[in-house]
């Protein structure tokens, strides 16, 4: 080699060296100077933090049985980064889904993840879980919110949105205890946007939502929507509203509003039993007499002349809808509701006394009810009556109350004279069924006393034994009330002729010692509009239907021993006929030696009383109802997803008879399928599995 | 002659050192970047590390062989080594061409595949050596000492151009390119040869679009140092935070994350990237001291060859393996853009190993006859012996 051929050797090493130079500059530059930055991209690319859901609380009725309860339903996603054959995926998601599944896929196709549905049928879940999943495809247990009385209480316990907030009812006033406190995990996340749960990951475990108990009777809230839909269906009201309390305590046993036909404005799943106001009609004459008693204006048997059913008051005529010329004492004026009487003994009382007992008794103002959209209702000031106010409010019209202001009021006279507070939230407890915070009774004042309770009491009871309110009349318990008929002050003009009514009863029973206050009222029924034939039949069937159930404040008396003495008879069982078509039934018990009393106009029996399997002698009458209630035409509900034992009060309440429950859990499976047609005396089998977190 | 007899029974440590050192360096980073996908894809966290241990020890016997093989010997075998590689290469791109799967760099004989790439780059080395030891001093004339030479190279980067395989191109030109400024040719016939390349290169670039785009997300990196909002960057940018997140000392072995699908080819092209970011910059640098340090002792072997052919055979194997690993570590630390060359000695792929320790081989070879003292000068080249055709 020549001495050049190592001088270029050299020039090359030398070049080389200062290119290595260079990449041991910029490895410098990266590692050294740029190591913060790039470290923090690092982490930032490969770790995402995942918010942790906390379980939402569950609401309960006053027995501790769920209104509203979490299950696990499967939900199909796809995370494309993992799909190895789409054609397979996408022939899945077909079947599984349908066209709208694959449509879904195609608009997420650039997401790490996509949520292909989350309402998954029980016949699809069988079906997936049949075939192998292709890659990509995955079929995960979510946490999805249900009702178990779904619309039968929606306006009370309300709903949660799809982002987890609770929208309305107790679901959006306690939305923040029920909701319980996220969490939080950080996870390893690859090139490919797929996250993997790591030893090293950060955790933070949600806190669960603490459940309500509320005072809500689920058995009260059934009864009272079933009979109110048929109310409202029977009488063709625009829309029927129910409450029924506990007067001691102000105990919300059950609160339903139902919409007919052609509802007033508002939109649907309106609690109008405290959003809509109403002129209260005669109920209103309640507060007229106690403040006349109370002020000691007045004595029970004090009386009133009234001349062909109508007076002159200064300027104006007063009628009554029976014209009778007769003496009414305040007793009878009461019982069979007065008008032109109440205007007399309400100028007797006067508008400082009758506007300040109207404040006592809780009216214009909101009865703080632990729910939303509460409306006041509302009451003039005296200054601004005008000459015939004092008669006309004295029988409840140019006043408007809500129908829970009004059942409260009932409440002061039912427990001896002390307005409550109407509570629907009794406790808060922690996941481990622990109390955390306790909503007690409570009292908002005294408003009369209970001498003065106990008489107007009694003049509900005449009501009901001899007046108005006799189809309230139940064989079997004394019961107290007052119908009212209020004629609607704004003559629009639509509709039939005449005038149009709203029609309401409040009712207590037992009348001597009142353990539930109800009040139903009805919004312009067509035909018969008076209170006391409209409205008080309601209240009676609600009670006897719910006193059947056996749970309620009011029982069959001595249920017990009528039974024993029945079985002393011939003894008889009596036939199940629910779900039976009225012809079939009737058939059914007369081949039994029973005779049959049909109610409604349903297309099958709903409830039955006595009960089947009952002891009954022959020739008994067993009283059916027939449902207008649709539901039993949409045949098997959709068990899956329910908790064992909520499949089961389903399927009993159904009186479909459980062919055989395999596995424990919830429910993965049913037999028939939902929506298949239920038959008389048909069973149903499940499958459970256990409920994986 | 007895010395250089007793010669080859000694083993250069200064070269084996640092190539033993990469080695088991290698064998751990393809264990630790090819876990994750070799699981992923072939159920076996061990299936790339299995198949490279298997290379390793065959390209152990091949250095071995090579080590004890008189490096004058390859001079005759050249040509039809040559002629061998220009065949393979040209089924290459008649297999590529005809649309044969898989069949655009490597070829596969039974269970065997082989990248004809990687052998051609080795032999056309040894071809030159021998042809430019012929020329002497005619290397100075264009068409008798330059052509025939950049003859050879252009028809070589032609068929490797045709997988399209850019980088290596890139690399076997480059390599020619400084065995002819070694061997002495004039500077003004480079600077043709040199713009030449870099027309070809342009072409190469401007006809295919995703050659385009590496060089543009390239650009855009350097000027914005994150990924362009196309992501034709993403690739380099995985590297640089690979690196990066190392830091000085690195998250430590197999503790890496941007292997976990960030990085494109965690065990091939851009294990380098992994090293960085499990064993940081006292990983790299070490590496990097390996290689220069390889590097010197070969071209120290060069400078005291016993004979021209030796010169040029050392000086051209050791330019090759630094120009491949000059490319492959300034596409990862985005020096340059990217382009596919594997990192020698350290990642994983079968052929480039067997080759490249075959060069090791024949780098010893050389050393093992390599005189004693600095003196050079004529009185070297003439103790030369056995060169086929003399000068």
């Amino acid at each position: 080699m020549s001495p050049l051929d190592l001088r270029r050797l050299k020039l090359l090493a030398v070049i080389g060296l200062l290119f290595y130079g260079a990449i041991l500059a910029r490895l410098i530059s990266i590692q050294v100077l740029g190591h913060s930055r790039l470290d923090r991209e690092a982490r930032g690319q490969q770790t995402s933090r995942v918010i942790l859901e906390p379980e939402r609380g569950r609401i309960f009725d006053r027995h501790l049985l769920p209104l509203a309860d979490n299950v696990d339903v499967s939900q199909i996603s796809v995370r494309p980064a993992e799909v190895r054959n789409a054609s397979a995926a996408q022939r899945f998601i077909r079947a599984a889904v349908g066209p709208r599944g694959l449509d879904r896929l195609r608009r997420g196709r650039r997401n790490a993840y996509i949520r292909i549905t989350s309402q998954v049928t029980p016949e699809q879940e069988i079906a997936i879980r049949k075939s192998a999943l292709p890659a990509g495809v995955q079929v995960e247990e979510v946490p999805a919110r249900v009702y178990p009385l779904d619309e039968l209480a929606r306006p009370v316990v309300g709903v949660v949105g799809v982002d987890g907030v609770g929208l309305e009812g107790i679901e959006r006033v306690f939305d923040r205890e029920l909701r319980g406190v996220g969490g939080w995990a950080t996870l390893f996340r690859d090139g490919r946007g797929l996250e993997h749960q790591l030893p090293q990951s950060i955790v933070k475990v949600p806190e669960p939502g603490w459940s309500l108990v509320t005072t809500i009777d689920r058995d009260a809230q059934s009864v009272l929507v079933m009979e109110l839909k048929r109310a409202v269906a029977r009488t063709g009201a625009r829309s029927g509203m129910a409450v029924f309390a506990d007067p001691h305590t102000g105990d919300i046993f059950a609160m339903a509003t139902v919409d007919g036909a052609n509802p007033p404005d508002g939109s649907a799943g309106r609690n109008r039993v405290i959003a809509d106001q109403y002129e209260p009609g005669s109920t209103f004459k309640l507060l007229v007499g106690c403040a006349a008693l109370e002020e000691h204006i007045l004595a029970p048997e004090d009386s009133f002349y009234v001349n062909h059913g109508e007076a002159d008051l200064g300027g104006f005529t007063m009628h009554d809808s029976h014209p009778e010329t007769r003496w009414y004492t305040v007793r009878e004026a009461t019982a069979l509701s007065s008008n032109v009487c109440y205007a007399q003994i309400g100028m007797k009382v006067g508008a400082s006394v009758l506007y300040r007992y109207a404040r006592l008794f809780g009216f214009g103002q909101p009865t703080r009810i632990q729910l939303p959209g509460e409306t006041s209702g509302q009451i003039r000031n005296p200054s601004r009556w005008s000459a015939r106010s004092l008669a006309t409010i004295s029988i409840g019209q140019e006043v408007t109350a809500t129908p829970l202001q009004m059942l409260m009021a009932y409440c002061a006279v039912a427990n001896g004279g002390i307005l409550m507070r109407p509570r629907i939230a009794s406790a808060l407890v922690n996941e481990l069924g622990e109390p955390v915070r306790l909503y007690p009774v409570e009292r908002v004042r005294r408003v009369i006393s209970p001498e003065t309770s106990e008489t107007f009491r009694s003049f509900l009871r005449d009501a009901v034994t001899m007046g108005t309110a006799t189809e309230a009349a139940l064989p079997w318990c004394e019961v107290a009330g007052k119908t009212g008929t209020a004629q609607k002050s704004d003559e629009g003009g639509r509709g039939y002729g005449q005038g149009r009514y709203v029609s309401s009863f409040v009712g207590m029973a037992p009348a001597r010692n009142p353990q539930i206050v109800g009040l139903i009222v009805l919004d312009e029924p067509r035909g018969a509009y008076y209170g006391g034939t409209v409205a008080a039949p309601v209240f009676r069937d609600i009670v006897a239907t719910w006193a059947t159930l056996g749970k309620g404040p009011v029982r069959l008396p001595a249920q017990t021993l009528v039974t024993a003495a029945r079985r002393k008879e011939q003894a008889v069982r009596v036939p199940d006929v629910r779900l039976m078509a009225a012809e079939q039934a009737r058939f059914v018990l007369r081949s039994a030696g029973m005779d049959c009393a049909v109610e409604g106009n349903g297309a099958r029996v709903a409830v039955q009383s006595p009960e089947p399997g009952a002891n009954a002698r022959s020739g008994e009458v067993v009283r059916v109802v027939l449902s207008t209630d649709p539901a039993p035409d949409i045949g098997f509900p959709d068990l899956r997803g329910l908790s064992l034992r909520e499949a089961l009060a389903r399927l009993s309440a159904l009186s479909v008879h459980i062919g055989g429950v395999y596995g424990s859990g919830q429910v993965v499976e049913q037999d028939p399928p939902p929506g298949a047609a239920i038959k008389a005396g048909q069973s149903c089998a499940i499958r459970c599995a256990p409920r994986s977190l | 002659m007895s010395t250089a007899i007793a010669a080859t029974r000694r083993l250069d440590w200064a070269i084996l050192l640092p190539v033993v050192g990469l080695l088991a360096l290698g064998l751990v980073m393809v264990y630790s970047s090819s876990a994750v996908l070799g699981a992923d894809r072939y159920h076996s966290e061990f299936f790339f590390l299995k198949r490279q241990a298997m290379r390793l020890l065959l390209g152990l016997v091949v250095m071995l062989f090579l080590a004890r093989l008189d490096y004058h010997r390859l001079v005759a075998f050249s040509p039809w080594a040559l002629a061998g590689s220009v065949v393979l290469l040209a089924a290459l791109v008649v297999l590529g061409g005809a649309g044969v799967r898989g069949a655009n760099r490597w070829l596969s004989v039974a269970e065997f595949t082989l990248q004809p790439t990687e052998v051609a780059r080795c032999v056309c080395v040894v071809y030159l050596a021998k042809l430019l030891d012929r020329k002497g001093d005619r290397i100075r004339s264009f068409r008798d000492g330059v052509l025939p030479a950049a003859a050879v190279l252009g028809v070589l980067a032609i068929l490797i151009l045709k997988q399209p395989n850019l980088g290596s191109t890139i690399a076997l030109l480059v390599t020619g390119f400084l065995m002819l400024h070694l061997a002495g040719a004039r500077p003004k016939h480079l600077a043709f040869l040199a713009g030449a390349g870099a027309l070809l290169a342009l072409v190469q670039v401007l006809r295919h679009p995703y050659m385009m785009d590496r060089v543009q997300g390239w650009l855009s990196h350097w000027a914005t140092g994150s990924v362009d909002a196309q992501g034709k960057s993403w690739q380099l940018h995985q590297s640089i935070v690979a690196l990066g997140s190392g830091g000085v000392f690195g998250e430590g072995p197999g503790r890496g994350m941007q292997k976990f699908f960030f990085l494109p080819d965690p065990h091939t092209d851009f294990i380098y990237a992994v090293i960085g970011e499990e064993l940081g910059l006292v990983g790299t640098v070490s590496v990097l001291v390996a290689y220069v340090v390889l590097f010197l002792r070969g071209l120290k072997i060069a400078g005291r060859a016993p004979d021209r052919f030796g010169f040029l055979l050392a000086a051209g194997l050791t330019v090759s393996l630094a120009v491949y690993v000059g490319m492959n570590i300034s596409v990862v630390t985005g020096i340059i853009p990217t382009t596919g060359l594997p990192l020698p000695f350290l990642s994983y792929g079968g052929s480039a190993l067997v080759v490249n320790l075959g060069v090791v081989g024949v780098l010893l070879n050389v050393a093992s006859q390599m005189q004693t003292g600095i003196r050079t000068g004529p009185a070297t080249r003439s103790s030369t012996r056995k060169r086929p055709g003399g000068r």
